[in-house]
């Protein structure tokens, strides 16, 4: 049943009652309801990774997501990395390496390696392009992003060590 | 053996008294994964995301936080503070992940001349299974306490075990402490019920974990629930061959879930397990393959029969049966499992060959310790005498009365044999299934030389048996009862807390005359050993069979399950009492019924008042409307549930399903049960017209009795709908309703299930889900040019279904890796296997009802159906296959390119192409292994690339978008034809794909 009906969704560690049809792709409640405009409409199939979220942790196409099949699990945007001031290690990565050229794909690309140093906190570079593979860049700053997250999982690293007592 | 058996050398002998624990005491709070269950003796836990610390730190009382990878405990003032401050922690978890799907090896425990040859010659054979509930009868109420105290580095730890083995390695690794900083001290409080060792080393470890981040003094109680064992049983599957009264061959296999012997804290924390099992049982297992006789396997099994073979499955040392390795075990539980079947299988033999059960027993046995006490036990019993005297009772005019008798040989504490036997006399109504062990003669012998140091806090025998055969009849829990840890224990309420036996249901309160026979009958109370009540369950169970002829072959025998099953027994009886004669005259007159064209319309009546039907009624009818999936056909896409208007189309034009819902004009409101089960068996309605069997009648014959009365009690009950579905108009001469009278007479037979005596009751479960009410070959059996389903050896071969295919479920599935029946059940329960492939199209609401029936249904219908495919290869041919078809696949695609190609590149291979690419959210299906992409029609694939599948059964499994949108018909024909020849590169290129893109595009889905 596609008609709309009240939806509790988990985005970034926030609690959202919703109505909405259970059917409709996570991304437009996301973008359209709750304003969260980090995850990007690229080409609404899947396939260019640009509207990227995690889903209990692992990447998910929140374009061709139902948002139903969301209910109960956490959701965490862009938005709920860091903030400008606090900017969680891939972002602050990103920043450093200037891995960007107009954008578009950066949502994507920041959280599947968010997701990826989850998984793998010290990814080879093989890894990471493999990783990284199904998330389309147009202006070709392949080489930039790479060094990020590389950079990132460095990051990481060292926040992780430094947290220990 | 491994030294982690003994105590360790440097490990004080405590006992109670020594050493109590502190009276002050902290309580603790320890989140459960969701989902937690274990599987392979691993559990399955959720990884734990992420939660709120800081918020549980500060809740009122807290005093310490623990989260350490998975595992997340609060430690509090009271246990009430620890349970709002695990709250505040705000836990995410990942989705659980699911079970392995590989199948369990299996392990010989013990082996004597040849079974298997034995059964093939044998002209008498039975073949059982019985289920043992783990956690014993009250799951949820039983508790099991354990206090840890950190102090000065080292760590003390009381709980109740006097064994506390490989623990005290394990709690050291786990505080990554040295062993000798640990102490186990033996205690048990007196709230307890709980199978201690099943749950004490799991109660130990998470207080120890707590009381080091405290610095304090932790109590943790838990109950199965929380350790993820309260649904978990042991299954024993006997098959034996006798011819009468002399046993052939007996071969038995122990499966289901094994008690975990690793604590749940270990595998939480991700700590490594110090202590491995595994080599202790190797050697226990290669004493018995060597052939030495049949001296170890007593403990096994005590009788002598010609050809034994006795398996576990799994390669564990908790597996073993009667072996308790380091005395944390299992061994009680598994113990009572294996008597329970073992005895109830010996009844159910003595039953078929017409002989006395207490001297079959004696006939096949050696043991003349143990001859002795059941002789000694029948005599006391009365057992040689005639049948228990008739006693006036309240009860009314339906009470039956039987005996049953059980014995028990096993291993005790210190390698001690015991020997123990029971008669349990029982009174069942008959009516309602109330059950009362009137009698219990209990005869135990052991060489066990003082009462165990457990002996001072042990009830006394008598008052142990009562309560063993309280808890046997006592009911399962209802959906209703609320889990022990919704009650947070407190010192005020743990005051007025009566003895565990005031707990029990009121009506049951009629404790057992409890007479002793045996070595030990002459001291004035027994010192209780749990061996001696291991006999219990089975006396008991064999005592009801004696009373009413109902075989119940999983404890608890509570009045719920042996109403059901004295209810099945008498519709049994009465069809059979019939006679061929009179039961040639009812098939005549059905005959004759079914071939008049038209039928009488039934009167209409008022619907039932709210509230006329039990809860146990509606509930049983929404598992059978599930099992039916009456809601899959009569909703219409977006519309309100069972309203009907659901377009089928059939070859003969289109088909619209109606409104069930009680309204009583657009519905079913005014149908008396009468008119009900005529529609359903013989698929006329109310009003006499005949209903086309698009509407699966000739299937819902078969439906019993009872379950079709608790259907009707289910739709009568729900909310009335007012929706007039559209008429079905179909074309010449199939509009001609009362033709299918004539369609009825060639094709449809009115008869009720008939469970096949030479087959198991788990197929027989399965053939009546399968068969009847799940309808399966419906759409998996081809149909003749009149629309009829082809049975014989068409049946289940594979048919269509709503512009799907419907593959063969039989021998000639196209599969490139067999189902197997595991496979099958994995499928049916989460709609997913990962050698096949998604639940789609039709099939994807199937298993959505699917979900809400319990597994061992669902486990039943897949047992059902892989006994129509080939034999399973073994596992490791079936990996080889997997393998082989990758391989295969990833050569095809080294030599194909093009736009298709590039189409499959840039929209499929980011979610299927599982070698490649980020883990992510849902599952990456293999297309080398999809059975649709090695069919002989591209149906499927075409329909799948149309329609997406928007809504799996299971959520976790992702979502796939449709392409219809996307896609052009050129594209979505180029990239079926691509799929086929990189991922079935064995078979034939399909024909006719651009027609078939054409036509599935017009026609109208099943959902949207």
């Amino acid at each position: 049943m596609n008609t709309p009906r009240p939806l509790t969704l988990d985005v970034n560690h926030a609690e959202h009652t919703l109505c909405v049809a259970p059917d409709t792709p996570l991304l437009y409640i996301l973008r359209n309801d709750l304003a969260c405009n980090g995850p990007k409409y690229g080409c609404g199939l899947g396939q260019c990774g640009a509207c990227t979220v995690l889903v209990d942790g692992l990447a998910a196409r929140a374009c061709v997501l139902p948002v139903k099949a969301v209910l109960g699990r956490a959701v965490t945007t862009l938005e709920g990395l860091g903030t400008p001031q606090r900017p969680d290690p891939v972002q602050q990565a990103f920043i450093d390496e200037q891995a960007a050229q107009c954008g578009y794909c950066l949502n994507g690309m920041i959280m599947t390696a968010k997701a990826l140093l989850a998984d793998n906190p010290a990814p080879s570079e093989d890894e990471i392009r493999e990783a990284l593979r199904f998330n389309l860049c147009r202006c070709g700053t392949h080489v930039e992003i790479v060094r990020a997250v590389q950079r990132a999982a460095l990051l990481q690293r060292r926040n992780e060590a430094g947290a220990q007592p | 053996m491994n030294d982690t058996q003994a105590p360790h050398p440097a490990a004080p002998a405590t006992w109670p008294g020594d050493q109590p624990p502190p009276a002050h005491s902290l309580a603790a709070h320890v989140l459960r994964p969701p989902g937690l269950r274990w599987s392979g003796g691993r559990p399955l836990v959720a990884r734990l995301l992420g939660a709120d610390t800081q918020a549980a730190a500060a809740a009122p009382g807290a005093r310490t936080v623990v989260v350490r990878q998975d595992f997340a405990g609060v430690v509090a003032d009271s246990a009430e503070q620890a349970a709002q401050a695990a709250k505040a922690l705000c836990a995410r978890w990942a989705p659980p992940p699911a079970p392995d799907p590989a199948p369990v090896p299996r392990r010989t425990l013990a082996r004597h001349g040849n079974a298997a040859a034995a059964f093939e010659q044998a002209q008498t054979r039975q073949s059982r299974r019985y289920r043992w509930p783990l956690a014993g009868m009250q799951p949820d109420s039983a508790t099991c306490t354990a206090i840890a105290d950190w102090r000065d580095g080292t760590l003390r730890v009381w709980l109740p075990s006097t064994r506390p083995g490989a623990l005290r390695a394990e709690l050291a690794a786990l505080l990554d402490i040295d062993e000798r900083q640990v102490t186990l001290l033996c205690w048990q409080s007196a709230h307890d019920g709980a199978d201690t060792a099943l749950l004490a080393h799991h109660a130990a470890a998470d207080a120890a974990l707590l009381a080091q981040a405290a610095q304090a003094c932790v109590r943790r109680t838990l109950s199965a629930a929380d350790a993820g064992l309260a649904d978990a049983t042991l299954d024993w599957r006997i098959d034996s061959a006798h011819s009468g009264a002399a046993l052939h061959a007996y071969a038995a296999t122990l499966g289901g879930t094994r008690a975990p012997a690793v604590p749940l804290a270990l595998w939480l924390t991700r700590t490594a397990a110090p202590v491995a099992d595994v080599a202790e049982f190797d050697e226990f297992a290669e004493t018995i393959d060597s052939g030495n006789a049949c001296a170890p396997s007593t403990a096994l099994l005590p009788y002598r029969i010609p050809h034994i073979e006795i398996h576990a499955a799994g390669t564990d040392a908790s597996a073993a049966g009667t072996r308790s390795a380091d005395g944390r075990g299992d061994s009680l539980a598994n113990a009572r499992a294996r008597v329970f079947a073992q005895e109830s299988h010996f009844d159910e033999i003595a039953v078929g060959a017409r002989v006395d059960p207490v001297s079959l027993r004696l006939d096949h046995l050696d043991d003349a310790r143990g001859a002795a006490l059941i002789r000694e036990v029948a005599q006391r019993a009365g057992w040689s005498s005639e049948p228990p005297p008739v006693r006036a009772t309240g009860g009314g005019g339906n009470v039956r009365r039987g005996r049953g008798f059980a014995y028990a040989h096993a291993v005790e504490d210190e390698a001690a044999p015991s020997w123990s036997a029971w008669v349990a006399e029982v009174e069942i109504d008959g009516t309602t299934g109330e059950l009362a062990v009137t009698r219990v003669t209990v005869g135990h012998d052991s060489e066990a030389a003082a009462p165990g140091p457990t002996s001072a806090t042990s009830p006394p025998m008598e008052q142990l048996a009562a309560q063993t055969a309280q808890q046997l009849t006592a009911p399962p829990p209802a959906f209703d009862t609320w889990a022990a840890s919704g009650a947070p224990w407190t010192p005020a309420a743990s005051a007025l807390q009566a003895p565990a036996t005031a707990a029990l249901p009121a009506t049951r309160t009629r404790a057992p005359d409890i007479r002793m026979a045996g070595a030990l009958a002459s001291r004035p109370t027994l010192a209780a050993g749990a061996a001696a009540t291991l006999p219990a369950a089975a006396a008991v169970a064999n005592a009801i069979f004696d009373a009413t002829g109902v075989r119940l072959r999983e404890p608890p025998f509570s009045a719920d399950r042996l109403r059901l099953a004295l209810a099945a027994q008498a519709a049994g009886k009465a069809r059979r009492r019939r006679g061929w004669l009179a039961a040639g005259a009812a098939a005549a007159a059905s005959l004759c019924a079914t071939v008049l064209p038209w039928r009488a319309p039934l009167a209409p009546v008022a619907p039932p008042e709210p509230g006329f039907y039990s809860a146990a009624t509606l509930e049983r009818g929404r598992l059978v409307a599930a099992a039916g999936d009456c809601a899959v056909c009569h909703t219409a896409p977006g519309g309100p549930k069972n309203a009907g208007g659901l377009a089928l189309e059939t070859p003969f034009g289109t088909v619209y399903s109606t409104n069930i819902t009680p309204d009583a004009e657009t519905g079913i409101g005014t149908w008396s049960f009468a008119a009900f089960e005529r529609a359903m068996r013989e698929g006329v309605h109310r009003d006499g017209h005949r209903l086309y069997p698009a509407f699966p009648y000739t299937a819902f014959a078969k439906i019993s009795d009872a379950d079709l009365q608790a259907l009707y009690a289910y739709l009568m009950s729900a909310e009335p709908v007012r929706a007039t579905a559209p008429r079905t108009e179909l074309a010449f001469p199939f509009q001609l309703r009362p033709l299918l009278a004539g369609w009825n007479l060639l094709f449809h037979r009115n008869a009720p299930f008939r469970p096949d005596a030479a087959r198991s009751p788990l197929w027989n479960r399965g053939a009546y889900l399968a068969e009847g009410l799940g309808h399966c070959s419906a759409c998996h059996s081809p149909r003749n040019a009149l629309g009829a389903e082809k049975g014989g050896r068409h049946y289940l071969s594979g048919g269509s279904a709503e512009g799907w295919e419907a593959p063969a479920l039989t021998a000639l599935s196209r599969a490139p890796v067999p189902w197997t029946e595991e496979a099958l059940f994995t499928y049916l329960r989460g709609g997913y296997a990962a050698h096949h492939g998604a639940a789609a199209g039709p099939m994807a609401p199937v298993v959505e009802e699917l979900t809400q029936l319990p597994a061992s249904d669902v486990q039943a219908i897949a047992h059902y159906i892989a006994s129509f495919a080939a034999p399973p290869p073994a596992p490791e041919r079936i990996d080889a296959l997997a393998a082989q078809a990758e391989r295969r696949s990833a050569q095809a695609a080294a030599s194909l390119s093009g736009p298709a190609a590039r189409l499959y590149q840039s929209a499929c291979a980011v979610c299927h192409q599982s070698g490649q690419g980020m883990r992510q959210f849902g599952v990456k299906p293999s297309l080398a292994l999809n059975t649709n992409l090695h069919a002989d029609r591209p149906d499927n694939v075409i329909q799948v690339l149309l329609q997406g599948m928007p809504a799996p059964p299971d959520s976790a499994l992702g979502a796939m978008p449709s392409y219809a949108d996307s896609l052009d018909d050129g594209q979505v024909a180029d990239l079926a034809r691509y799929l086929r020849a990189r991922f079935a590169p064995d078979k034939p290129a399909w024909q006719d794909v651009d027609a078939t893109v054409a036509r599935l595009r017009a026609a109208p889905a099943h959902r949207p």
